[in-house]
């Protein structure tokens, strides 16, 4: 009953005419930093940051935490209309999305993109609202081996992404894995696969990769087929139907469940759990063939996973400090310029503080489904905007989107190189995917793996003798057993 | 279609080489900047000798006629545009390349060209110049 006494004094807070315009506006620059490709949530949150300066904390706060759930609403928008994803988590709904938009229904995918999304940020912030300092020590808790129990987990998702060659799935899985080791180890600083060059110190950047594979590559598709045969999307009608609204119920369930679970866990980034959540949904599908294909839920499953994860993330950063994405690290920052110290005491210090920016999530929910679902019919009429049109822009921006990530052009041909990469693996029917995913995950699985073996003075025996470690190592070997075994049933010849 | 088979795999041995010789190179211990290296390189050696033992299926054929040279063009084009951003600058370079293009794969009348030319090119001169102040390159003329 406290924790409701707080939140209603929050939420008289929150509605006051001030926050409320800063909640909006913020809302609405997220949404814009989600729909231009290459700004993500951390960048838009940090080019933003200087704006809310002259803000009280409050009301800074606010708009910085609404820029960050607009920009994982508005990241599905372009992921849908051509296949760009705003931000990396909207990778895995432009694989459903896009083909929806082809077939005429980009407007009921961008719709059940919002709804899925503002139900699962909703029940997420339900759960920061009653469970917040529980959950953050309970996720405290979970260390190196479980995290690579969790990654093992995680890329048994490979399998079922691989599409009718289980070979060529898993080949772009170790490229993808290959492109994540360029750079300076994070661990020890050593230097590898620069050959000689400070170029590649910093890595391949996830997000000039995604460009180029997505954005780039679809251009490059779609323009050499011949002028007529490029088919413009069809409108289609607007909302989906009583029984696509039905069908999803579960799935923003389901994927509210794992999004606010795995959210939980700092560096389980929304791009991996949006995987995990497309996944789960595709082995429940009673029709998992339909899965890239046009599946609704391939779309509702993705996007309110990200959306659980963003409430989830506020759980660790306002419980203990701890940023579960590199948005929150950034919005952290932002508490800390406001000699905010976000921590077990923050809830006690500052409750006036925590509960109006909680409260106001809630209103943000409301005012992103309320701002979105009535544009979903313009958003959806960028289907009609003429090929002649659409490519150069789509290239345009996937250029800035490439540079804007560290203001440098190498990023830009790393994009280029991808696009290449990305067309030829379309022509000889390499799915990305899994590239993608890889690419997410191999960090994740490199630094769980060494500081694992570092804990254990190298044996490898802490893996099997933490329970929910041998428990997650078992779940991912048993899922990949189980997809395997059902691949070979539904298509005998896999190689 | 055996051919693309082939050649991937020995793309794909030779990637894991790469992965392997430079884990033994690293000055690290093998449970440290080594390990993953090493592994994604076997692993990579391993997929393409799959590769050239038993060849995946080939890409299923496009229903769509397609014209690779026209995709050829495009990366040329965009390759071009790239290089030239940071000797004309942002606003000269993408508009150039935006009239190329639109005049391209539209074939529209050439005042409708450059009406959707200065369209582009100054919608993204304003949002990401003007309103994001992304410090893009401005070249001679300062655009």
């Amino acid at each position: 009953m406290e924790t409701l006494g707080h939140l209603g004094h929050g939420f008289g807070q929150a509605l006051t005419p001030q926050n409320l315009l800063f909640a909006l506006f913020g809302s609405v620059l997220g949404t814009l930093v989600g729909v231009l490709p290459g700004i993500g949530p951390t960048s838009g949150i940090a080019i933003l940051l200087p704006l809310t300066s002259f803000l009280p904390p409050a009301p800074a706060i606010i708009m910085l935490a609404a820029i960050y759930y607009g920009a994982m609403y508005g990241g599905s928008t372009t992921a849908i209309l051509v296949n760009i994803p705003g931000e990396v988590a909207s990778v895995v709904t432009s694989l459903d999305g896009y083909q929806m938009a082809q077939q005429g229904r980009a407007g009921p995918a961008l719709a059940i993109a919002a709804i899925s999304s503002f139900v699962a940020g909703t029940l997420g912030l339900l759960g920061l609202t009653f469970f917040a300092p529980l959950l953050a020590e309970g996720a405290l808790r979970i260390g190196p081996p479980e995290y690579f129990g969790l990654v093992v987990l995680a890329f048994s998702v490979v399998v079922s992404l691989s599409g009718p060659s289980l070979l060529k799935g898993l080949s772009a899985a170790a490229l993808g894995a290959f492109v994540a080791l360029v750079g300076l180890d994070p661990m020890s600083g050593v230097r590898r696969f620069t050959f000689g060059t400070t170029t590649l110190l910093g890595g391949i950047d996830f997000i000039a990769v995604i460009i180029g594979l997505f954005a780039i590559t679809e251009v490059l598709v779609g323009v050499e087929k011949s002028a007529p045969a490029v088919a413009l999307a069809r409108l289609g009608k607007l909302m989906p139907s009583g029984a696509e609204l039905r069908a999803c119920v579960g799935t923003m369930l389901r994927a509210t469940g794992i999004g606010f679970g795995l959210g939980l866990l700092p560096g389980c980034t929304p791009g991996a759990i949006s995987f995990i959540a497309y996944d789960v949904e595709r082995r429940v599908s009673r029709t998992p063939e339909r899965f890239g294909r046009g599946a609704i839920e391939g779309v509702a499953a993705p996007e309110g996973a990200n959306n659980a994860t963003t409430s989830a993330g506020f759980v660790p950063l306002f419980a203990l400090g701890v940023p579960a994405t590199p948005a929150l690290a950034v919005l952290l920052s932002g508490l800390m310029i406001y000699g905010l110290q976000p921590g077990p005491l923050l809830f006690e210090k500052q409750p006036q503080f925590v509960w109006t920016v909680i409260a106001s999530m809630y209103i943000g929910n409301v005012m992103l489904l309320v701002l979105n679902l009535p544009l979903v019919g313009l958003w959806a009429r960028l289907c009609h905007v003429p090929y002649a049109v659409l490519a150069p822009l789509i290239l345009i921006f996937s250029v800035l989107g490439a540079f804007s990530v560290r203001n440098s052009l190498t990023d830009v041909g790393m994009a280029l190189a991808f696009g290449v990469v990305g067309y030829l693996m379309i022509k000889t029917g390499y799915p990305t995917a899994p590239l993608v995913l890889a690419l997410i995950l191999t960090p994740m699985l490199e630094s769980s793996v060494r500081q694992s073996l570092d804990m254990a003075h190298g044996s490898a025996m802490i893996f099997v003798t933490r329970p929910i470690a041998v428990t997650l190592l078992a779940a991912g070997l048993a899922l990949t057993a189980w997809t395997l075994v059902s691949r070979r049933r539904r298509i005998p010849h896999v190689v | 279609m055996r051919r693309p088979a082939l050649e991937i795999g020995v793309a794909l041995v030779a990637l894991g080489a790469v992965s392997v010789v430079e884990s033994w190179r690293l000055r690290d211990g093998w449970l440290g900047a080594r390990l993953m290296p090493l592994v994604i390189g076997l692993a990579l050696v391993g997929l393409g000798a799959a590769h050239l033992a038993a060849p995946p299926p080939p890409a299923p054929p496009s229903p769509d006629r397609a014209a690779p040279g026209r995709a050829a063009l495009m990366l040329a084009l965009v390759v071009f545009y790239v290089a030239a951003l940071p000797w004309a600058g942002f606003l000269p370079a993408t508009a150039v390349f935006a009239l190329i293009v639109v005049r391209w794969l539209g074939a529209y009348s050439w005042p409708a060209t450059l009406a959707v030319t200065v369209a582009i090119a100054g919608a993204s001169h304003v949002i990401f110049l003007r309103w994001l102040g992304m410090p893009l390159p401005a070249g001679p003329l300062g655009l």
